[in-house]
C-alpha cells in the first residue's frame, strides 16, 4: 500500500476499539493469547468514557449466599424477571456464569472489595433500596465507606484503574485522543481500519485481521438529555453496521428518572437514583404541589417502577403541571439535612453545589436515557457474522446493563471483553490478513479529510446539535408512528443537505476536536437511523420502550429481535423470533 | 440568585500556530439558571465560535477531571463550578498549553500508566474473596 494513503500506519494483530472496562480487558487477553495488539481510545485512557461512572458490580460470586442464591438463580432473574426473555439465553447463561470469576480475577490483580467488620465481601442492600428493581441483592462495590465528593460508589473507576495496571504490565501500545473512522472488510474478513488522532491531526491506518469494537452505548445522540459521558456518540454501532454486520433491538435503551432538570452540564446527573435512598422518602410533586403518585399508584407511590414514575412525570407535564423544564419536583423538605447528608454524602454535595437549600428548595426532574440494550449481535465468541469482527460490552447485544437487575454493566464488560480477546487472538492466528482495497482506503481519507479542506461550511458541532435535538424530540422515551416519521425526516434532510457541507473552523496542526465531532455526525446519523427505523418496527411497549400508538406489551407477535442491517438500496429492517433454549415463557419455573 | 439576562466571561485563548502569546476574549453568553461554567464554554462553541477548544467528557459527575481550568484564578472543574458574570477562564497551569483551555497531559499520562499500583496475588484462586 502506498505511503501516501495515511500519516502513519499501524500493523498489529488485534485492534481493539474503545478504552473503558470491556476494552482493556479484551486486550489484556488478546495479548496473553499471543496476539499483537493495538488499542484506540476516544477520550484519554483511564480518564474518559462511562466506565468510571458504574457505582456497583452485580453478580454470584464467592461471596454469594448459596442457601438463598446460585447461578441458576442468576441466570433466571436475567432472563425472567430483568430481560423478560428478550435476549440470548446461550448469552444469559454466560453472563450468569463467569461473573464471579471475573471480579474474583479483579481482586487478584489489586481490586479490593469493600468488606464487612468480619472481613467478607460485604453485599449492598439494592433490594431495600430499590424495590421491585434489584431482584435479589447481589451487588458488590468499591469504596462505598471512603469520603468522596460526587457520586456514590468508585467501582467503576476501580476497574479501570486495576487494568490500566494489567495493559501497562503486558505493555500494550495505545493512542488516545483518536476516533476510528472507518473499518475496512474485503471479502467479509476484517482488513484494518482508519483514524484520525485529533491530538497530533494525523490520519492513522491500521493493518490488522481482527478488530474488537468495545466502544459503549450511543446515548449521546440524546443529549443533554442523558447521563453518559462525552465518548459515548454511538460510533462502534455504525462502525459495525457499515462493515456490513446486524445491529439488534436498536430501539430498547434504559433510562432513569430523576436527573436535575437544569442547568443543561448537569442534565443527566442523577438527584436520586430512588426516592429512598436519602434517608427518608423524598416526595415527587407536580407543579401544583400534589404528590401526582399516588393517583398513579396508590400502593407504592414514589417507589412504584422507575419506569412508570418516568411515565407519570411526562404525562404531569404534557397536561400542565410540569416544572419549567417540563419536569417534576423532588422535596426533602420533610427530612433533616443532616439525615439526607448522612445517608448520601457525594448527592448532598452535588445538590448544595448547584444553590439548592433543601429545607426549602424543591428541585426539578426529568428523566435522562442511561445506557443501551441493543447493539452489535454477537455469538459467545463474540464474533459478529463479518470475519475478525468482534465486539464487547455495552456496544455489543449481549446481555447488557438492565435497571431492573441494576449494576450489570462491569460485570458484561469485563465477561465480553475477555471472551473478545481471547477468541480475537485466537481467529489472528488461525487466518491470514487480507490486504485492503487501495482505492477504498484512499476514498475514506479523502472523505474524512472533506470537513478540515473545506474553506466555509457548517461547524459540525451546528449539525450534531440538530441530529441530537430531533432524535429527543421525536425518538425520546415515549414516540409515537408519527414523532418518529418526522425525525427520520430530520436526519435523511441533514444526510442530504448538511453532512457534505460540514466545514471545521479548527484548521491547525493540532488538537483539533471539530474533526472528531465531523466524524461522530456521520457515525451519529447511522446509529440514529437504526434505532429509528428499529423503533417504528416494534409496535408495541415493553420494559423501556413506549409507544403512546401501541401502548401494550404483544408477546404474540413481539416477542422478536428486530435486527438492522445495510444493504445495497440502504438500511434493511427485519424480526427474527427469539429462541427459548433453556426457560420457555409461559411454562413456570 | 442572579435575575441578570446575560453574562461576560473571559477565555484566555491560546493558537500556538498563529498567536505569539495568548489573547483575552471576551464572550458575552444568555444566562440560565444555575448554569455551569461549561455551559457557557458550550454555548460559545455551539453559537459563536466552535474553535474554542476544551476538554470534557463525564458531565457533572466531578469522575474524569478532563474539563478543570483555572476559574478566577484557582483550579475548578468547568462541569462543576457556577458561571459567574465577569469571570476570568483560563487553561490551567504548570502545563503547556496546546490550544485554548487544553493542556499537554502526556507527560503526566505517562507517568499514571507507567506507575504500577496493584500487588498481584498469584494464580490459583486467591482466598481473601472467601
Amino acid at each position: 500500500m502506498s505511503q501516501a494513503t495515511a500519516d502513519r500506519i499501524v500493523e498489529t494483530d488485534v485492534l481493539v476499539i474503545g478504552g473503558g472496562i470491556a476494552g482493556p480487558r479484551a486486550a489484556i487477553d488478546a495479548k496473553r493469547h499471543g496476539a499483537r495488539v493495538f488499542m484506540i481510545v476516544k477520550g484519554i485512557y483511564g480518564s474518559s468514557g462511562c466506565s468510571l461512572s458504574p457505582s456497583t458490580a452485580n453478580s454470584t460470586g464467592p461471596w454469594t449466599d448459596l442457601k438463598k442464591d446460585s447461578v441458576d438463580r442468576q441466570f433466571r432473574n436475567i432472563v425472567i424477571d430483568s430481560r423478560q426473555f428478550m435476549c440470548d439465553q446461550e448469552l444469559a447463561k454466560i453472563q450468569a456464569q463467569e461473573g464471579g470469576e471475573r471480579l474474583v480475577e479483579l481482586e487478584r490483580w489489586g481490586m479490593v472489595w469493600d468488606r464487612d467488620a468480619q472481613g467478607k465481601i460485604s453485599i449492598f442492600p439494592s433490594g431495600k433500596l430499590f424495590p421491585g428493581m434489584a431482584v435479589i441483592d447481589r451487588w458488590i462495590t468499591f469504596g462505598r465507606n471512603g469520603t468522596h465528593a460526587v457520586g456514590p460508589f468508585w467501582t467503576g473507576h476501580g476497574t479501570v484503574d486495576i487494568l490500566r495496571d494489567q495493559v501497562n504490565r503486558e505493555e500494550i501500545p495505545f493512542i488516545d485522543e483518536t476516533i476510528v473512522s472507518d473499518v475496512f472488510v474485503t471479502d467479509n474478513a476484517v482488513t484494518g481500519a482508519l483514524a484520525y488522532d485529533y491530538f497530533n491531526c494525523k490520519t492513522l491506518l491500521i493493518k490488522c485481521s481482527a478488530v474488537v469494537i468495545a466502544s459503549g452505548d450511543y446515548a449521546q445522540v440524546y443529549y443533554p438529555h442523558t447521563m453518559v459521558s462525552g465518548e459515548n456518540s454511538g460510533d462502534g454501532f455504525a462502525l459495525a453496521y457499515e462493515a456490513g454486520t446486524q445491529l439488534a433491538n436498536m430501539e430498547m435503551f434504559e433510562y432513569i428518572h430523576l436527573h436535575f432538570a437544569y442547568p443543561d452540564s448537569a442534565r443527566g446527573k442523577a438527584v436520586l437514583e430512588t426516592p429512598s435512598e436519602s434517608g427518608g422518602m423524598a416526595y415527587i410533586r407536580n407543579s401544583v404541589g400534589d404528590r401526582f403518585m399516588e393517583r398513579y399508584n396508590p400502593k407504592a407511590k414514589e417507589l412504584s417502577p422507575m419506569a412508570d414514575v418516568a411515565l407519570a412525570i411526562l404525562q404531569e407535564a404534557k397536561e400542565g403541571r410540569g416544572g419549567p423544564h417540563g419536569g417534576a419536583f423532588l422535596d426533602f423538605r420533610h427530612i433533616p439535612p443532616s439525615v439526607v447528608k448522612r445517608s448520601v454524602p457525594g448527592r448532598f454535595e452535588v445538590i448544595e453545589k448547584l444553590g439548592f437549600d433543601i429545607r426549602k428548595d424543591l428541585i426539578e426532574v426529568y428523566p435522562a436515557v442511561h445506557t443501551t440494550s441493543g447493539g452489535i449481535r454477537i455469538n459467545p465468541e463474540c464474533h459478529t457474522r463479518v470475519r475478525g469482527l468482534f465486539a464487547a460490552g455495552q456496544v455489543a447485544f449481549a446481555i447488557g446493563d438492565s435497571m431492573v437487575e441494576g449494576a450489570t454493566g462491569i460485570v458484561d464488560a469485563l465477561i465480553w471483553g475477555k471472551r473478545a480477546g481471547e477468541f480475537a487472538a485466537a481467529y489472528s492466528r488461525s487466518n491470514k490478513r487480507l490486504e485492503s482495497n487501495l482505492a477504498d482506503v484512499q476514498e475514506k481519507v479523502r472523505l474524512m479529510k472533506v470537513p478540515l479542506e473545506a474553506k466555509s461550511g457548517i461547524p459540525p458541532i451546528k449539525v450534531m446539535r440538530r441530529l441530537q435535538r430531533a432524535m429527543w424530540d421525536g425518538a425520546g422515551i415515549v414516540k409515537s408512528e408519527q414523532s418518529l416519521r418526522k425525525t427520520l425526516e430530520v436526519l435523511e434532510d441533514i444526510r442530504k443537505s448538511m453532512v457534505d457541507q460540514m466545514s471545521t473552523k479548527t484548521k491547525t496542526g493540532i488538537f483539533n476536536h471539530e474533526m472528531r465531532e465531523a466524524i461522530e455526525v456521520r457515525h451519529m446519523l447511522t446509529t440514529s437511523e437504526a434505532i429509528v427505523r428499529s423503533s417504528l418496527t416494534r409496535k408495541e411497549s415493553r420494559n423501556r420502550f413506549h409507544r403512546s400508538d401501541y401502548p401494550r406489551q404483544d408477546d404474540e407477535h413481539w416477542l422478536r429481535f428486530v435486527i438492522a442491517e445495510k444493504t445495497r438500496e440502504g438500511m434493511k429492517i427485519t424480526t427474527e423470533p427469539i429462541e427459548f433454549p433453556y426457560i420457555k415463557p409461559g411454562v413456570s419455573p | 440568585m442572579t435575575t441578570r439576562r446575560e453574562i461576560k466571561v473571559t477565555i484566555i485563548r491560546t493558537n500556538p500556530e498563529t498567536d505569539m502569546k495568548p489573547r483575552k476574549v471576551v464572550y458575552t453568553v444568555p444566562y440560565a439558571e444555575k448554569m455551569r461554567v461549561m455551559d457557557a464554554l458550550n454555548y460559545i462553541r455551539e453559537y459563536i465560535d466552535s474553535s474554542l477548544a476544551y476538554r470534557w467528557s463525564c458531565r457533572y459527575y466531578a469522575k474524569c477531571g478532563l474539563c478543570a481550568a483555572m476559574l478566577n484564578g484557582k483550579p475548578g472543574l468547568t462541569c462543576y463550578e457556577a458561571a459567574t458574570d465577569g469571570m476570568v477562564i483560563a487553561p490551567l497551569p504548570n502545563f503547556p498549553v496546546i490550544r485554548d483551555l487544553v493542556i499537554d497531559r502526556r507527560e503526566w499520562d505517562r507517568r499514571v500508566n507507567t506507575q504500577l499500583k496493584g500487588l498481584i496475588a498469584p494464580e490459583p484462586e486467591s482466598s481473601s474473596t472467601k
